[in-house]
């Protein structure tokens, strides 16, 4: 389903600039593990990765679940969301309807699971993350560089 | 971990649909709403997943997340 909804928008978030787009993080990635080994939480792994490579800064945000993004997501053309499955569903709907809480979406989605929901020690595919960051629009892609 | 991990099976299943059947055999992607046919997408998706040769417990367990 959500590889499905990836597909279907790609092109248009392909075509949206970095700056141009939000980023949702969910407050528990990863971060009690982190805590406890004292190491980097993936929340300040897909932070990094996102800046560097050009992302707006104000334009990613830590959030404690879906409902809050509604009021965030206002002037962004795109969103990229590292979601739990009932968050995830939620956000389906919404864009089979065309808005979330009055709230008009913006134009392009990009979707990564969590392994897991209940708000606790979750994980995300770093890999998967950094690689949805990074679409660029297919000519760009497909350009050699010399 | 790797249940969060896309299977490389299903993601060339899903691009192979999109472009052979989405973009090149009339079922064009409506740019203003992309999820316009997304139900009809799932079914036939689903239905692909799902016929005998091809059944593939962990693409259909995959599929339904």
């Amino acid at each position: 389903m959500i590889l499905l909804v990836n597909s279907l928008y790609e092109d248009k978030f392909r075509n949206t600039s970095f700056q141009d787009r939000a980023v949702f993080l969910p407050h528990c990635l990863g971060i009690d593990i982190a805590r406890n080994k004292k190491s980097k939480s993936q929340v300040d792994s897909v932070k990094e990765f996102a800046v560097s490579k050009g992302y707006d800064p104000d334009k990613i945000f830590v959030v404690g679940g879906g409902s809050e993004i509604p009021s965030l997501m206002d002037g962004c053309s795109a969103m990229l969301g590292l979601c739990c499955i009932t968050d995830a569903k939620a956000y389906v709907d919404a864009y089979k309807a065309g808005e979330i809480d009055g709230c008009r979406l913006p134009g392009a989605v990009q979707m990564c699971l969590l392994d897991r929901k209940g708000c606790k020690d979750t994980f995300v595919n770093l890999d998967y993350v950094f690689e949805r960051l990074s679409l660029v629009p297919r000519f760009v892609e497909n350009s050699v560089v010399k | 971990m790797d249940k969060c991990k896309p299977k490389g099976d299903l993601e060339k299943l899903l691009s192979s649909f999109v472009d052979n059947e989405v973009r090149n055999n009339g079922f064009s992607i409506n740019p203003e709403n992309p999820m316009e046919r997304f139900d009809e997408w799932y079914s036939i998706i689903r239905a692909l997943i799902m016929v005998p040769d091809l059944k593939n417990y962990d693409l259909v367990g995959e599929f339904f997340v």
